[in-house]
């Protein structure tokens, strides 16, 4: 019966675990679909999202200012070059990021 | 042959089943929040059915729970690190909710939530704000120098730090815009291409047969995006995360 069993020591079981992985040849398990890094293509989509959410948010941010400022169009046109400067530098980061992941699925081109 | 009732943006239509108005307010139940609550409702059946038992030696449903518990808390061990631990409920609620919601989109007929706009921005600026907050209470005002990136020329700052403050209120948009366009760019293509069938199977059968296989293409690709967004989404939170807890 499961229950009359002691509550088995889940440090014990982390070593027990890993060192059955490494007897069986597996990496850590990383194996999940997915949990590699994407491809470059699919890299390319998010990085576009970035710029555009760039672009679009400065421009929403700039003309609710304006809207309520009444100052139309000296915020909007502002905050658009600032966002998007914004979004190339989540872009950039997005990219870093993506480059720095490890490379897990072999086919990955 | 689009015609009204068959358009491929029918899908994203929303429909109220149970009209509520409190004042000016429509708080109807619609079809949205219908599959927002069934798989509300699978999730939970999932979780407490899978652990049930508790066996050492897990059953199907135990090793399907064990499998995303361990997939969210490797991920957030790998990014956040330790201090991670505490905001797994949060993460994994996320993950779940959207895995699910993708998923249970890709059901001839049913509806797909995470396809709109408001309900993955919601999420994103839920996301945002709570992490923000984590920030600030971990860090105090010192919570602002995120802002402030170190080792930069005093007189880039008047540009440099509103484009960093910028960038950090671009983050729900571009969180929320990721998922909505890939779901919804999705079921369109899957809609589009399943008209074809119809359209070209009239002609002569065999015609249909090259919309189908690209359907059944689709499905797959599908499924797979349904997945890697729910991920994605997933690990840019945890990304956020340790961003506010570590400050860069």
């Amino acid at each position: 019966m499961a229950d009359d069993q002691e509550a088995p020591k889940f440090a014990d079981f982390d070593a027990r675990l890993r060192r059955m992985r490494k007897d069986a040849g597996l990496g850590r398990s990383g194996a999940e679909p997915g949990s590699g890094r994407p491809s470059v293509g699919g890299a390319g989509v998010q990085v576009g999202i970035e710029l555009v959410a760039g672009v679009l948010g400065g421009g929403l941010i700039g003309y609710a200012l304006d809207s309520w400022l009444e100052t139309w169009p000296i915020c909007f046109l502002v905050m658009f070059f600032l966002g998007a400067a914004a979004g190339m530098l989540n872009a950039y980061r997005h990219i870093r990021r993506w480059s720095e992941m490890p490379e897990e699925r072999p086919q990955d081109r | 042959m689009a015609t009204a009732e068959h358009s491929p943006l029918e899908q994203f239509e929303i429909h109220p089943i149970l009209p509520i108005t409190v004042g000016d307010l429509n708080l109807s139940f619609t079809n949205s929040s219908l599959w927002m609550a069934i798989a509300v409702l699978l999730i939970y059946a999932l979780v407490m059915l899978g652990t049930r038992h508790g066996s050492m030696v897990p059953g199907r449903l135990q090793a399907l729970v064990e499998l995303s518990y361990q997939f969210i808390a490797e991920m957030l061990g790998s990014t956040v690190g330790k201090e991670g631990r505490q905001y797994f409920p949060f993460v994994f609620t996320l993950f779940m909710f959207i895995l699910f919601g993708n998923f249970l989109g890709m059901i001839p007929g049913s509806f797909t939530y995470t396809s709109h706009i408001i309900v993955t921005f919601s999420l994103a600026i839920f996301v945002v704000t709570a992490v923000t907050v984590i920030g600030l209470i971990r860090h105090g005002f010192h919570f602002f120098s995120f802002f402030a990136p170190s080792g930069c020329p005093i007189y880039v700052m008047p540009l440099l730090v509103p484009i960093e403050i910028l960038s950090y209120m671009i983050r729900p948009i571009s969180l929320s815009v990721r998922l909505f366009v890939n779901m919804m760019a999705g079921h369109i293509m899957l809609k589009t291409f399943a008209g074809f069938i119809v359209a070209l199977g009239s002609f002569y059968v065999v015609p249909g047969v090259a919309p189908l296989a690209l359907t059944i293409g689709l499905t797959g690709l599908e499924l797979a995006i349904a997945f890697l967004q729910a991920y994605v989404f997933t690990v840019l939170t945890c990304i956020y995360l340790q961003d506010a807890i570590h400050l860069h």
